[in-house]
């Protein structure tokens, strides 16, 4: 018996379709592999990714025409924990969330918050002024407010949207 | 992906428990821990944006209701250009038992995290008595 390779699956011509049709144990296959890829997916985790990171903190980000500002909820951190870099074209925010409770030996009845470190980086829409950047954390909200630079400004110019006649 | 991690990051309360509210803010159920030692029960809320005073803990009956109001609005000019997360006010309701000593609750926020001590009442230690032969 000769053996044929297996066309990929991402690119379904005409042709592997007829194979496929011609071959029933390895359509029987792809379908099987289909539905576990599937089935992984409805429940968010591919089994054999690495895992995601636990602590994946939210952020908003508003532009004010001259300035960008990134909000990010971090509840119960230590500033010391919390950095934050910029480049011309992006922000990183790293840090890490501490169990601080001082509870040990005692039984959870409820763990719903998360713990742990994260790493987020975001591209940023426009050129910023890197040495411009300012970074407040108040009560459990980091927000971080970049100005654009000169160039990044006169480049955003408006353009006028004339309604011309009949 | 990501947006499924979100949801259950921030969520949105049911229904705020059919009472309604005259703030137009949407109410959110803030991520808690419940840890409970030999002497106390814990329970520490994350809610991001509240401060000392904006912070309302009450025990009714039974009925221990922690709220949180978030007073924060865009910046004017500012326009939101990628949102992640929603703001609201916090709100969560429990029932607790009769062992907690209602007179000496502690509550305490640090960077958006409400941190309650519930003390139990004092209950008389269970003790063991030696059996002796003879």
């Amino acid at each position: 018996m000769t053996t044929r390779r297996i066309p990929p699956l991402a690119k379904r011509s005409r042709d592997t379709i007829r194979f496929l049709e011609e071959n029933p144990l390895l359509s029987l296959r792809n379908n099987i592999d289909r539905l576990f890829d599937n089935f992984f997916r409805g429940f968010d985790v591919s089994p054999f990714a690495a895992t995601p990171p636990m602590f994946n903190p939210s952020m908003d980000v508003a532009d004010s025409g001259k300035e960008i500002t990134v909000t990010i909820e971090l509840p119960g951190m230590n500033e010391k924990d919390i950095d934050v870099s910029v480049t011309q074209n992006s922000l990183t925010v790293r840090g890490e969330k501490r169990d601080e409770t001082e509870e040990k030996g005692s039984s959870y009845h409820r763990m719903e918050r998360v713990y742990g470190s994260f790493t987020r980086t975001i591209p940023l829409p426009v050129e910023v002024e890197v040495d411009g950047a300012r970074a407040n954390y108040k009560k459990g909200v980091l927000s971080i407010t970049i100005p654009k630079t000169e160039k990044a400004l006169k480049e955003a110019k408006k353009i006028p949207v004339k309604v011309s006649g009949k | 992906m990501a947006d499924k991690t979100k949801e259950i990051q921030k969520k949105e309360a049911a229904e705020a428990d059919l009472v309604e509210r005259t703030r137009a803010a949407k109410i959110y159920n803030p991520d808690v821990d419940i840890i409970e030692g030999k002497d106390r029960i814990v329970v520490i809320a994350d809610m991001p944006g509240v401060s000392e005073n904006s912070v309302e803990v009450t025990l009714d009956d039974n009925v221990l209701t922690i709220y949180g109001r978030v007073d924060w609005k865009l910046p004017e000019k500012m326009k939101l250009t990628h949102a992640e997360y929603g703001v609201g006010d916090y709100q969560r309701i429990f029932t607790i038992s009769g062992e907690i000593n209602r007179e000496s609750i502690e509550a305490r926020v640090k960077n958006g995290v409400l941190r309650l001590v519930m003390p139990k009442n004092d209950v008389p230690k269970m003790r063991k008595i030696a059996v002796k032969a003879g």
